[in-house]
């Protein structure tokens, strides 16, 4: 019987070595890198989300989860038949044109890589061509925008708009999060969601998922 | 009884009541103004047209508004920096790129954009150990290019004019350990590498130890206030908790800041964006007199309640918000802002205004004079 909660503890506790080293084992004893995913990663990332969206914990616990995690991705993704399989839905983000802050949207990029989606990150500064661009190639479920900068926020609305000229609006579901962001703004421009902060991104995005 | 700029300044710094809350503008590195919502209120306020010279300082295209426009508004505060040591070990990499004296390498990626920190010199390590700190080369403190002309340039405001002087230091041991370390890299660091995270801080502290002893040296004696920046705070928390925080940075914060009250009488004042009330005790316990900017729009920063649990111990210096009044409110919402932070922070003393962050390109000049012009209405 493979003690899963026992990688999802290494995971909480930012133990990245210990983390891969488990996975090794495990992997060597036939367990599936499906569910060392599904069982012991995302159940990890997932109370780690709870923690931090609770102010239990800070970006320090956070990140060091979020690197345990990846150091365990890192070990188990090259033996996935197909990870598309595994991936709970795929989100393309960035800071929006204009902005170059990106520490926030870093950390939603973690979480929802923690929490099994697949993640297309554009980076900071991103134009809305760019979103449309990586939106048609990757086929994505969602497209993720950021900003900090009030000078930067109409930068949605025009990316909200290029995708429609796009004719992507029925494909994905938009999106938006950053200080200067409110539910009120998300309704105003357009957008299909709103999350306040990193560890929220993930319902927000799960919710959006059910509604896809 | 109308008081002289300096004397609002210094009582309501010590929790004195004032005439009037006094104002900042400029007075330091985030109460400044982007260049586009600067010529825009020289137009409104049918000023001739300046030469604009912009600062990258603070990482955000700003202007430090000239002494017209300060007269103009009242400003009861001016503003002083260090300048950069002869023996920089900065240099040139390529164009639109630079390190600067602790080799963190500067990229500007566009025109229109202020330069940005993106690799420092200890980023690169995978799992650092304290002695990693002494492979790289340290910026000299007591170079005296940093001080040069400093006490001609404060002395002349002192004996000519009435206003408070505040002397802004470069920033302090957590921003440049992340600068130098890596953002993310240093936050992971105070779990997984503590040695080093304490061995890197400790080196950054007695740099700064040193440039601010070098200042204070010279000028602590004509100065109301000295600041540094350290951000600690994100929109709805700190960095880090209490007890991480008191385990793995107070120390080298209470080692500057008994540094700082050692050379110079001013009151300490240090800026630190988001929320930051998990934190504040220590502060207080350290010897920090004045927080900036109480960014009154994070969680836990609500003014009244700052100023009911803090206020006897702590004054406060910014709080007029920057994320949705200013750029977005009208003139009467920033009007309503000024009044509200008088009798909440301002109740008693204790509050110099001013805006919570630079003002950004689309702040309108309306609200922007609505700002300093209710502030200069008596209590």
């Amino acid at each position: 019987m493979t003690a899963f909660e026992d990688l999802a503890n290494l995971i909480i506790s930012g133990q990245h070595s210990a983390a891969a080293q488990w996975a090794n084992t495990e992997l060597s004893n036939g367990v599936s890198p499906e569910d060392i995913i599904e069982k012991g990663m995302i159940p990890g990332m997932d109370e780690i989300g709870r923690r931090w969206k609770d102010q239990e914990i800070h970006m320090p616990e956070v990140l060091i989860a979020a690197r345990a995690m990846k150091s365990c991705m890192a070990v188990v993704k090259p033996l996935l038949a197909n990870f598309a399989d595994t991936s709970r839905g795929s989100v393309v983000i960035g800071t929006v044109k204009g902005d170059l802050h990106d520490i926030g949207k870093n950390l939603v990029v973690m979480m929802l890589e923690g929490a099994g989606y697949t993640v297309y990150d554009l980076g900071n500064d991103v134009a809305p061509e760019a979103f449309v661009k990586a939106a048609e190639e990757n086929a994505v479920d969602i497209v993720a925008m950021s900003a900090l900068l009030t000078t930067t926020v109409p930068m949605m609305t025009e990316t909200i708009e290029a995708l429609k000229r796009a004719e992507l609006s029925e494909k994905v579901k938009v999106m938006i999060g950053g200080a200067p962001v409110s539910d009120e703004l998300a309704k105003q421009i357009g957008a299909d969601g709103y999350a306040p902060d990193g560890a929220s991104a993930v319902d927000v995005i799960s919710t959006l998922m059910k509604s896809h | 009884m109308t008081m002289s700029h300096r004397e609002r300044v210094r009582k309501a710094l010590n929790h004195e009541e004032t005439d009037r809350v006094p104002i900042d503008f400029g007075g330091g590195p985030a109460t400044q103004i982007h260049p586009t919502a600067y010529v825009n209120l020289l137009e409104y306020l049918g000023f001739p047209e300046e030469n604009v010279p912009v600062s990258h300082r603070g990482e955000g295209q700003v202007v430090a508004p000239s002494e017209k426009v300060l007269q103009h508004f009242g400003i009861d505060v001016r503003g002083f920096y260090t300048s950069e040591p002869d023996s920089s070990l900065g240099r040139p990499i390529a164009t639109n790129r630079y390190s600067d004296e602790w080799g963190v390498e500067w990229e500007k990626s566009d025109v229109l954009y202020p330069y940005i920190n993106v690799l420092g010199p200890l980023q690169h390590i995978p799992e650092p150990v304290a002695s990693d700190v002494e492979s790289i080369e340290w910026p000299v403190p007591d170079d005296p290019g940093r001080i040069r002309g400093l006490r001609d340039k404060i002395l002349a405001v002192r004996e000519h004019t009435d206003y408070a002087v505040v002397l802004n230091l470069p920033n302090s041991t957590f921003a440049l350990a992340q600068r130098v370390r890596g953002f993310v890299e240093t936050l992971e660091d105070l779990l997984l590498h503590e040695a080093f995270a304490a061995a890197l801080q400790e080196k950054i502290t007695d740099v700064i130890c040193g440039i601010a002893m070098l200042s204070l040296t010279e000028v602590g004696d004509l100065i109301d206030g000295v600041s540094f920046g350290d951000d600690m705070g994100v929109q709805n928390q700190s960095y880090m908790s209490a007890d991480l925080y008191k385990k793995m940075v107070k120390p080298h914060h209470a080692r500057f800041v008994e540094v700082l009250h050692k050379h110079t009488d001013a009151k300490v004042i240090t800026h630190s964006d988001g929320s930051i009330r998990e934190l504040i005790p220590d502060f207080i316990d350290i010897g920090i007199d004045v927080i900036n900017p109480v960014q009154v729009s994070a969680t836990g920063m609500e003014p009244e309640d700052l100023n009911r649990d803090f206020g006897r111990d702590l004054a406060f210096w910014g709080g007029i918000d920057t994320q949705h009044v200013l750029p977005f409110g009208t003139a009467s919402d920033v009007a309503a802002a000024v009044r509200g932070r008088r009798n909440d922070l301002g109740k008693s003393g204790g509050f110099v205004q001013a805006s919570v962050h630079n003002l950004q390109s689309e702040v309108p000049p309306e609200n922007i004079v609505a700002m300093f012009e209710t502030a200069l209405e008596n209590r």
